[in-house]
């Protein structure tokens, strides 16, 4: 793909928020477009990133700004829009000339090579130093890697293997092999996702000594505390445009979350009414825990949807595989349908009237090289057994089920015997909860269920949620993109380090207080 | 300038050996000698009887044996024999490894004056003795009651594996042979090893189905000529082409009982194993060997000379020609 | 990932799929014509046919087991061994205890036993979290070990009774046993596979493990079965190679089937329903094997034609198949 417009243009001014010109403008991004097929990931975007700054990329999953990042980065090539480094307009084609520019990205997981040590991973891309040519030089190679993480301030063996390093030293590993490599702009995705709070507070250290001396950070996260601890200008996207610009001074919680979320969605317009008739208590937890759920009593009832929200690692998406026996319960108590039960493993749960749809459909949920039918059915084959010895399957009864379950879903598929790779991700999903509509199970858990769907698909999977409630089955609910919550569920529990921090009923569950309860932030 | 080593090796030796033998009158080899018996591929039945019968040889006499098997790992075992070498063993006997690959482990012995004796290994430069048999001779024995059987006419079947150096002489006998024989028509096919044994039952299945006169067929080692047997009674052709067979080991033995394989050349298998614990004895008190390649004769099996079952043929009074058969009753 | 359209048009007439599905099935048919041409008085003949069926019958047992295990996503290496074992430990029984072993007793004995190993190499591999591939050689390797002790590297050949022979020298109008033997395994798999719940959750475990567990099936139980079935095919695929050969060989029974067995399940999943291991498949795959070695022997082509013709045959297969998921994605 081409550069835009070619000319270079001199620095301009952002459109949004009001700008302090406190520092030199290193990275200016103007007018950035980019078109997938079917969507407009990014829509006249700008951002600008000054010498000395932190600056803080905010936004919902799907806002735009993996898709900014990459078009950064030189990962991805823009539609439309221009890139100007230092004053002058660039063409990225590359990670490689991005780099070369002075731009660096450090990934969630640090994109470190775990199994060797610390200094060969610092000069993995440039190559270790050499004797002759051949022989790796491995005193050098130790020497340039300490002066390397003593310019971050990292007092660490670089002979020490990277799987060993705690998670905030790997951060600043990686930190390093971007200076290492003359980055002036780091990019850090969602750096502390895996960090304990002492570690972030030695990372942001870390950081502002950096900054001062000159490079710039471009911060994305979802943890709104450190936000306000860390940024000195925010920027949030919203669907592809830009939805605001702070600086540090203007910082306010309220107009930041409104911005993520937008300002029509903090009411709950799209929320549901009570349920009409609560019913009988399918599912009641007290004081579960295991792995990351450190407590977790409530209640679920009929015909009720019931969100289970909260920050990535804060417990949601684990609760409900902890229900589900994926790992074992080290306490409390389970009653489902009246009488207590241990579920020591998947079979157990569905034994016990459980549904589980997992987050990642491909690695998770699918049956990648087989039919729709055998897709639909793989749960329920007990229920077209001949007899119980031979278990020979009555395939007639199995496609006629398939049949039924995709005509009520109405997915789309040339026949139940199409693979299930041929359809759209949203009717694979459709599969997928039909295969547990037909088990007959009472109790559905699901974990973003649309994710990875289009928005026509997405409106079917909710009104199916609905359906599957309004029919006496219990829904809990999970999903990354907390907008969901309001549009789905009666009822929302907040986790926030493996707790309940609350609980929103009907209107309150608006995206804004579920964040607010999840981030721990004053109410 | 092989001939040169070659004598250089052998005045070494020799003179080492005189001198052993004048220190020691004789006697050395009644003393608690430690040898090590190994094979590339100790798991082959017939090298299997080797190992066992020198083995027991060698305990017979007092000495304390360390077998090894390189489980066909020809690099493993030339190790494992320098070990030995480096651990001072009082000899090395090679069962039927190519002496030809274990050049380095011989000229170390040699250096270290530790007798290697091989057995069905070649005649290498540098060995004490090799105590085999002569196969082109004997492919040429089995051959030739092949051609007379037939009336020097007809069709026959060869089936061999000549990557083995072995089964090679036997079938530069077997040729020697066929080629005096212009009314012979010889059919040759190589064997898929592993494998073998089926495939030597499909093939001379496959191979009668297209001809119907086959008259005899050659196999190279026992281990198939006992599946070539069961795949000619197993047939359903009219004609049955006799199958002949070179090795001698005991469920050939059980087939020429039956009549199902018409004869094999047997090796003395056993003697030999006993042969080169002889050699290392003797090697050890100081007797020279004006020969490094000796040859134990082999003897005739047919349904007339087959011993009964679970005896062994007694090779001193075997008959290898035809003439001296005892005759049919 | 996210995808923009609806249910995808169907292709029309795709070659590509074409050359995929029915590409190993057209070549089986051209070999089977461009053989019959070349020895029209051989080849084509019942006999002939019935005698490729034959001989692919222990290759087809031991291959048909496989494929329950590689539906599963298991690699067998212990199936060469296991095949020694299954014919080894049938002829022992009936030879050291020909007076209370009954024929059905010794192969009941025998596959049970290969059974049983089948069962421990399952478990290790659920329960131990080690790689079926791994454990398999390992497996392999102590089998083999233990045959070659107990047997002191004999084969039995004297007193096998001729009930047990008829498993592999018997016909039942006129069509061998080892043929209906094979034929009945491959149905009763067949069944297995296709029709019964367990058939499908091997399928389901075989295409994403996680999946499957999170739909209630007991993930860890099916590694013994299916490893269970596998060896007890290879175990009975040994014991007809006994039976056909009158021959309990203590080395080297399975070897020459362990490669073929893979190409054969490999060469299948590319057939008709590419990407999925399938009996009927297997069968295509065995047959294709069975027709070049008997049509190559029949023609009198070297045999290392046959080596390299295979090996071409199975490139292109896997070829085929790939191109075809490939283009999937």
């Amino acid at each position: 793909m081409s550069a835009p417009d070619m000319a270079p243009v001199p620095v301009s001014k952002t459109g949004t928020g009001s700008s302090q010109p406190d520092g030199v403008i290193f990275l200016q991004v103007e007018g950035l477009v980019k078109q997938f097929p079917g969507t407009l990931a990014l829509d006249h975007v700008d951002l600008t990133v000054r010498h000395g700054e932190i600056h803080a990329l905010l936004g919902e999953n799907g806002a735009g700004k993996s898709t900014l990042i990459r078009q950064v980065c030189g990962a991805s090539q823009p539609t439309s829009g221009k890139i100007l480094i230092e004053g002058a307009q660039v063409a990225l084609p590359s990670p490689h000339a991005a780099a070369a520019r002075g731009i660096a990205v450090v990934h969630q997981h640090f994109n470190l090579a775990p199994q060797i040590s610390v200094a060969e991973n610092l000069f993995l891309t440039e190559g270790l130093p050499r004797r002759a040519g051949i022989f790796v030089d491995w005193s050098e190679t130790f020497r340039r890697a300490r002066t390397l993480l003593a310019r971050v301030g990292l007092d660490l063996d670089p002979r020490r293997e990277v799987s060993q390093l705690r998670p905030d030293e790997a951060a600043m590993v990686a930190i390093a092999k971007a200076i290492g490599a003359d980055a002036k702009l780091i990019i850090l995705d969602e750096p502390t996702a895996a960090l304990l709070p002492a570690e972030v507070a030695v990372l942001f250290g870390h950081m502002r000594r950096l900054a001062a001396e000159g490079h710039a950070f471009l911060y994305v996260s979802h943890k709104l505390a450190e936000v306000f601890e860390i940024a000195d200008r925010v920027t949030v996207l919203r669907d592809g445009r830009n939805a605001g610009h702070w600086t540090r001074e203007q910082l306010s919680r309220r107009s930041i979350i409104e911005a993520i979320v937008g300002s029509q969605k903090t009411f709950t317009e799209e929320a549901l009414d009570a349920p009409v008739q609560p019913g009988e208590v399918l599912l009641s937890a007290a004081g579960a825990r295991g792995g990351r759920v450190a407590d977790m009593s409530f209640e679920l009832r009929a015909h009720e949807i019931l969100g289970i929200a909260g920050l990535p690692g804060g417990g949601a998406e684990e609760a409900l595989d902890l229900l589900y026996g994926r790992y074992p319960m080290t306490g409390g108590r389970l009653v489902i349908g009246g009488a207590e039960v241990t579920l020591k493993s998947p079979r157990d749960a569905k034994a016990a009237g459980l549904a589980l749809v997992p987050k990642d459909r491909h690695a998770e949920s699918l049956l990648p090289g087989a039919s729709v039918r055998e897709n639909i059915s793989l749960p329920n084959l007990n229920q077209f057994i001949t007899d119980p010895v031979l278990r020979l399957i009555r395939r007639a009864k199995e496609r006629t089920q398939a049949e039924a379950i995709g005509r009520r879903l109405s997915v789309k598929m040339s026949g139940v015997e199409a693979p299930i790779q041929s359809l759209s991700g949203g009717n694979q999903q459709k599969a997928i909860l039909g295969r547990w509509l037909a088990s007959g199970a009472r109790i559905f858990m699901l974990n973003s269920p649309t994710a990875a769907v289009d928005i026509g698909a997405k409106a079917e999977i909710y009104a199916l949620i609905r359906e599957i409630a309004a029919n006496g089955a219990g829904v809990l609910f999970t999903s990354t993109e907390v907008e969901e919550f309001p549009r789905v569920c009666h009822r929302v529990l907040v986790f926030r380090d493996g707790r309940i921090a609350g609980e929103l009923l009907g209107k309150e569950a608006t995206e804004a207080n579920i964040l607010n309860l999840a981030a721990g932030e004053g109410e | 300038m092989q001939v040169k080593n070659w004598v250089a090796v052998t005045t070494a030796l020799l003179a080492s050996t005189a001198m052993a033998g004048a220190a020691f009158a004789q006697e050395k080899s009644k003393g608690a000698l430690k040898v090590a018996i190994f094979s590339v591929n100790a798991a082959s039945p017939t090298i299997h009887t080797m190992i066992e019968s020198a083995t027991a040889a060698a305990k017979e006499r007092g000495w304390t044996v360390e077998n090894y098997d390189g489980n066909g790992d020809q690099v493993a075992t030339n190790n494992q024999a320098n070990t030995y070498i480096t651990r001072k063993f009082d000899a090395l006997i090679n069962v039927a490894s190519a002496n030809t690959q274990m050049g380095g482990v011989i000229a170390n012995a040699a250096k270290a004056k530790i007798p290697f004796v091989s057995t069905f290994a070649g005649l290498v430069p540098g060995i004490t003795v090799d105590i085999g048999s002569n196969n082109v001779a004997d492919g040429v024995f089995a051959a030739s009651t092949i051609a007379a059987a037939i009336d020097g006419e007809g069709e026959v079947l060869k089936m061999n594996w000549t990557v083995l150096p072995a089964l090679a002489e036997r079938d530069a006998g077997f040729k020697a042979v066929m080629s005096e024989y212009k009314k012979i028509k010889v059919t040759e096919m190589e064997l898929k090893v592993p494998g073998q044994v089926d495939d030597a039952f499909n093939k001379i299945t496959d191979f009668m189905t297209g001809h119907k006169d086959l008259k005899a067929i050659w196999m190279g080692w026992d281990e198939v000529g006992v599946a070539a047997a069961r795949a000619v009674q197993h047939s359903n052709s009219a004609s049955k082409p006799f199958v002949v067979s070179m090795d001698g080991n005991d469920a050939a033995y059980d087939l020429i009982r039956e009549g199902t394989l018409r004869e094999t050349i047997a090796y003395d298998v056993r003697g030999m194993g006993v042969e080169a614990v002889k050699a290392v004895a003797d090697a050890v008190d100081g007797k020279p060997f004006p020969e490094r390649q000796i040859y134990k004769k082999p003897c005739l099996i047919t349904k007339e000379t087959v011993p009964p079952a679970g005896q062994f043929p007694d090779f001193k009074t075997c008959v290898l020609y035809s003439a001296d058969l005892p005759k049919a009753k | 990932m996210s995808t923009i359209t609806g249910a995808p048009a169907r292709p029309k007439l795709d070659f590509t799929v074409l050359f995929a599905r029915f590409g190993t099935l057209a070549s089986l048919i051209a070999l089977l014509i461009a053989f019959s041409l070349a020895r029209s008085d051989v080849f084509p003949t019942v006999n002939n046919l019935l005698n490729i069926m034959s001989q692919i019958s222990i290759l087809g047992t031991m291959a048909f087991g496989l494929t329950v295990c590689l539906v599963m996503g298991l690699f067998d290496l212990s199936i060469a061994a296991m095949a020694t074992l299954g014919g080894y430990v049938a002829t022992f029984l009936l030879v050291q205890y020909p007076d209370s072993v009954s024929v059905p007793v010794a192969v009941a004995a025998s596959l049970v036993t290969a059974a049983l190993i089948g069962i421990l190499n399952g478990l290790i591999v659920s329960y131990l979290g080690i790689s079926a591939f791994i454990a398999t050689l390992a497996t392999g390797s102590i089998i083999t070990g233990a045959v070659l002790g107990i047997s002191d590297s004999k084969t039995i050949i004297t007193g096998i009774p001729d009930g047990f022979m008829a498993i592999g020298q018997g016909a039942i109008f006129g069509v061998a046993n080892p043929i209906l033997i094979m034929l009945s395994v491959g149905l009763a798999l067949w069944l297995l596979l296709e029709h019964t719940q367990l058939g499908r959750h091997l399928y389901a475990i075989g295409g994403s493990a996680e999946a499957s567990r999170l739909s209630g099936i007991a993930v860890k139980r099916y590694a013994p079965f299916a490893l269970a079935i596998c060896a007890g095919c290879a175990g009975l695929g040994g014991l007809m190679a006994a039976a056909v050969l009158g021959a309990g060989r203590p080395q080297g029974v399975g070897d020459g089937y362990l490669l073929n067995a893979f190409a054969s399940v490999f060469i299948g999943a590319s057939s008709l329903r590419p990407g999925k291991f399938h009996i009927l498949g297997t069968l295509i795959g065995v047959l294709l094997i069975g027709v070049i070695n008997n049509g190559l022997s029949v023609m009198g082509v070297p045999t290392y034609w046959q080596y390299i013709v295979q090996g071409v045959l199975l490139v292109a297969a896997l070829f085929s198949a790939g191109v075809l998921t490939m283009r999937k994605h």
